[in-house]
């Protein structure tokens, strides 16, 4: 036991990331709470995001019509800083498959990196697999076209026209391959919506695309797509967001006064 | 059982990684440190994984009769390229391939954004409503800021363009970046706590 | 079995709550099928895929309801409209069923339907009408006995039909009796009364109710009022894309025909954020060491390229060492591009290894970052041209951390790039970060510069120009610049063209 108290002594009296610390530990309660609350079953209100009203309207009209729905899932690396982007584009896909699957419908995932695609078949194997149809799955549904954006985009551009897909989603990490993405299927009588967090790319898929979402938006994806712990986290965002308005504000006068410098 | 132990997995060693983020101790920085390689590691691994499917996928359309000679291009220059970088590392045939292909086909890719970018504000600068109209001005207004024959139009103008990327602009980013940094935690959190597991 | 919509787990379908995750079950969307395993939407009550009954104990429910619900027997004769009257069809029938039921039979045909009593003031007496009723009732107890009887019984309808009717309604229609095999199909048992249906359980009581609830409510997020319709005419013609793509290839080519008179030496006047860069790089001592990231790709060369090789240039007038390194993987093939041009004009940086070095590509993101900043021989065991280890370069011998660095410079096309120097190596090292990126991404770094995390921020070409005119003294001269101008052209005329179109199309729609 001795070496085991020793390290939790030594792990106490090291340096600690304090103002880091207090945010998660104010974020940890509400996000827990809140959670809790959505997982029973407690409905919060939720502003309207078309975007998302058209992906659900999509998923069905894919599955009834038979032409599948292009997911284009970013570059984001799972494993990087990008990992949460990641992992809404995943999460909008997983809404997808399980559509398209249930009905042994075809869908098409496409990535600009390696982790990203092996998820992405992971996904698809299960939505097919829960279905009933795990002979439908064929790991050639998500595909990969390189580590290089723009070589990402030719390839979801190129391939998009030659399988006659029902629309394109665009929601991951983009920088300004989303924008070629976009335009590069303007042409084609196609709709075609997504959206990034970065906002330097976010405005330019936002003049490009149909239907776009911009920031932390693209962080409420499974909230809208039926995924009731989302929710919960969702609120607990919004909570969290108060808190920092109000410390800008109190900042902003506190400093003007001349109590901070 | 099968989702149990891939997800007690991901919670672990994501908890393992928060404890090294908030605490600066020679043992957890080392396990961090080994969680980070494995990281780096699995990551090849995966892009291994994408060139197979990007090669099964050509070879596929290849055989089929679908734009083959695209996917006969694509799959030369991929083995192409491959052979080069293992067989010769640092050579003047890799550099030559850099210089005279990669660096070119790249460049001419990117040149297509300024020809995208013109469609896509064709159809964002109709003034149909009040965001189109501050769109149009303002995307003008920093373009033209920026050249040379801003500065000779009127010493204002350089100033109002600094003026209007440090306040307006900045406060505009930091929003969207404080919003997405708590989508961000959020999602850590989801996936930390083992509430959500989007990747299976 | 459902599936529990927070974590997938299957759940009986007698429960409340997931026992694996404790979270509600209201609302869950897919149901698993006991036979086949596959999923189906929530609301099905057969497997989409084999067919099988879904709900809970659905088999023995309703053997349950078929013992305790006696079957619906109507307590009033059918209407006449609704039975089948033909005499010729008739006839076989009623034989055949008052011999199995001769109490019925007798019992409706001493009871005739309104319709017929009225058939009957008009004295227009339907043919074998005794016998049609009690076709219809005695059906009520089908028998399997009845059926090859009747088909005996009706030899040849078609044959009795045909004789009572005028020659002229059959015409043509005589040859086609043969193609028809009407009297198989008359001869199957037809059910003549509606099927028998159990009284409700509870379950399909609720399940009414809550179609019923779902129905009459709006649908959330207003989806009823936003209808997806596919776009099916394209967003600009391929004419009018074709101009606009004209007109930007005209101005990229402007710099042929002006030959750059606008991005000068003197046409620029420094701004601050360049002329302060410019200073502070002035300031390095000669033999100062400094790390330079080249992690943009060559997508961005165009952009950042002139900004690349005008610090390559100051820096090497200043004579430091510089270890040049890149976080993706076509970064060094820049960086080699750009010390050709300086190794030419600066006879110091001639000889690999002595001023300066190309240590390699580091894979891994932030985690190399931040192995780097503990240790360089941990992240580079050897450099990128001559493949020796860092200790046997001059420009690096003796370097073991990030900390000896007098300064870091890093290239970059995307912000998180930045952010990632930012995070991993200056939060540890406190080294003064020097970041030269692309105009797009330059306000997403904005509040770094102003909190003090960046020394230095300059964005894009158009600073780039700025600080080579700020730290190059000889006259100098950035081509390309003029097509910007002439792209800023184009975009005000398609400003104005865009909103012209619009105008006149809005005219024309409503005349």
């Amino acid at each position: 036991m001795e070496p085991l108290s020793a390290l939790i002594d030594s792990i106490l009296s090291a340096s600690v990331d304090l103002t880091a610390l207090a945010i998660l530990l104010v974020f940890l309660p509400l996000f827990v709470v809140f959670t809790a609350r959505g997982k029973a079953g407690y409905r919060f209100g939720l502003r309207p995001i078309p975007l998302y009203s058209r992906i659900r309207q999509l998923a069905s009209h894919a599955t009834e019509s038979g032409s599948p729905l292009q997911v284009s899932l970013g570059s984001g690396q799972i494993g990087s800083e990008a990992t949460p982007e990641a992992a809404m584009a995943l999460t909008v896909f997983d809404y997808v498959a399980r559509h398209a699957a249930t009905c042994a419908q075809p869908i098409h995932g496409v990535s600009g990196d390696a982790t990203l695609m092996a998820a992405a078949q992971g996904v698809l194997q299960n939505a097919r697999q829960e279905s009933g149809y795990p002979e439908n799955y064929a790991g050639r549904e998500c595909t990969f076209y390189g580590p290089d954006p723009l070589a990402y985009a030719a390839g979801a551009a190129g391939t998009f026209g030659a399988d006659n897909h029902l629309a394109l989603i665009a929601l991951g990490e983009f920088g300004a391959e989303g924008l070629w993405l976009s335009e590069a299927l303007a042409d084609q009588a196609t709709t075609r919506m997504g959206g990034t967090s970065d906002p330097s790319a976010a405005a330019l898929m936002a003049a490009s695309l149909d239907e776009a979402v911009i920031g932390e938006d693209v962080y409420a994806a499974g909230a809208y797509l039926h995924r009731p712990s989302h929710l919960g986290s969702l609120a607990a965002q919004d909570i969290l967001r108060l808190v920092i308005m109000l410390a800008i504000v109190v900042g902003v006068i506190m400093t003007s006064l001349g109590y901070w410098s | 059982m099968k989702r149990i132990v891939p997800i007690g997995v991901a919670v672990l060693c994501g908890l393992t990684m928060l404890v090294d983020f908030f605490v600066a101790h020679p043992l957890v920085d080392r396990i961090g440190a080994i969680l980070v390689e494995g990281v780096t590691i699995l990551a090849a691994f995966a892009l291994l994984l994408g060139l197979l499917v990007l090669l099964s996928t050509h070879a596929r359309k290849l055989k089929r009769g679908s734009q083959p000679g695209l996917s006969l291009i694509l799959l030369i220059a991929l083995l192409g390229t491959l052979a080069v970088g293992v067989l010769l590392p640092g050579s003047a045939t890799l550099t030559w391939l850099f210089d005279y292909v990669y660096y070119p086909l790249q460049s001419t890719m990117a040149a297509l954004l300024a020809f995208f970018a013109i469609s896509a504000v064709y159809r964002a600068f109709k003034l149909r409503n009040v965001h189109a109209w501050v769109l149009m001005i303002s995307s003008l207004f920093l373009f033209m800021a920026q050249l040379p024959l801003a500065a000779a139009i009127s010493p204002y103008v350089p100033m109002a363009r600094d003026w209007l990327i440090a306040v307006p602009v900045t406060a505009g980013m930091r929003g969207i970046l404080l919003g997405a940094a708590l989508g961000t935690v959020a999602t850590a959190l989801r996936i930390l706590l083992a509430v959500d597991h989007p990747y299976a | 079995m459902i599936v529990c919509p927070n974590c997938q787990h299957h759940i009986p379908d007698d429960v409340e709550v997931c026992s694996n995750c404790g979270g509600s079950l209201e609302g869950f969307l897919y149901r698993l099928c006991p036979a086949c395993g596959a999923l189906s939407p929530a609301q099905n009550t057969f497997c989409h895929r084999c067919l099988a009954e879904l709900k809970p104990g659905g088999a023995a429910l309703k053997a349950a309801q078929d013992e305790t619900i006696a079957p619906f027997v109507p307590t009033e004769p059918l209407p006449a409209d609704l039975l089948i009257a033909p005499d010729a069809l008739a006839q076989p029938q009623a034989g055949i069923t008052s011999e199995q039921t001769p109490e019925n039979a007798a019992a409706d045909a001493a009871e005739p339907t309104e319709e017929q009593t009225h058939a009957d003031d008009e004295g227009e007496q339907p043919a074998a009408d005794d016998s049609v009723e009690p076709a219809a009732v005695a059906a009520d107890e089908p028998d399997a006995a009845t059926v090859p009887a009747a088909a005996h019984a009706s030899e040849d309808p078609l044959t009795d039909l045909a004789a009572s009717l005028p020659d002229s309604l059959i015409g043509d229609l005589a040859q086609t009796q043969d193609l028809l095999p009407l009297e198989a199909a008359v001869a199957l048992p037809h059910r003549a009364h509606p099927p028998t249906f159990g009284r409700p359980g509870e379950t399909e009581q609720y399940d009414a109710e809550l179609f019923a609830r779902i129905s009459a409510e709006p649908a959330s997020l207003n989806e009823s009022r936003h209808v997806v319709l596919q776009r099916q005419q394209r967003l600009l013609p391929a004419i009018g894309r074709a101009l606009l793509y004209l007109l930007v290839l005209l101005a990229a080519l402007t710099p042929l025909l002006t030959g750059g008179q606008l991005f000068t030496s003197q046409a620029m006047l420094p701004g601050a954020e360049a002329s302060a860069l410019a200073t502070s790089l002035n300031a390095l001592p000669a033999g100062a060491h400094l790390l330079v990231s080249v992690d943009y790709d060559p997508a961005y060369a165009g952009e950042l390229d002139p900004l690349t090789h005008t610090l390559l240039r100051q820096l090497a007038e200043r004579e430091v060492n510089l270890v040049v390194m890149s976080t993706r993987p076509t970064g060094m093939g820049l960086a080699q591009r750009a010390f050709g041009v300086v190794s030419e004009e600066t006879a110091a940086y001639q000889t690999y290894g002595e001023r300066h070095a190309l240590v390699g590509y580091l894979a891994g993101n932030e985690a190399a970052l931040r192995t780097l900043s503990g240790s360089i021989d941990a992240a580079f065991k050897q450099d990128y041209v001559k493949h020796v280890p860092l200790s046997q370069l001059a420009a690096t011998e003796g370097l073991a951390t990030l900390a000896e660095f007098d300064a870091i410079i890093v290239l970059a096309d995307d912000s998180q790039v930045v952010r990632r120097w930012i995070e991993q190596v200056h939060s540890r090292t406190q080294r003064p970060i020097y970041a030269l990126v692309s105009a797009r991404v330059k306000p997403l770094l904005q509040p770094y510069l102003s909190s003090g995390q960046l020394t230095a921020l300059l964005g894009g070409a158009s600073q780039g120009a700025e600080y080579s005119a700020a730290s190059l003294g000889s006259a100098w001269k950035l081509a390309q610049g003029d097509a910007y101008v002439a792209y800023w052209g184009v975009l005000v005329l398609v400003a104005i063209v865009t909103n012209i179109a619009w105008v006149a199309r809005k005219r024309t729609e409503r005349s």
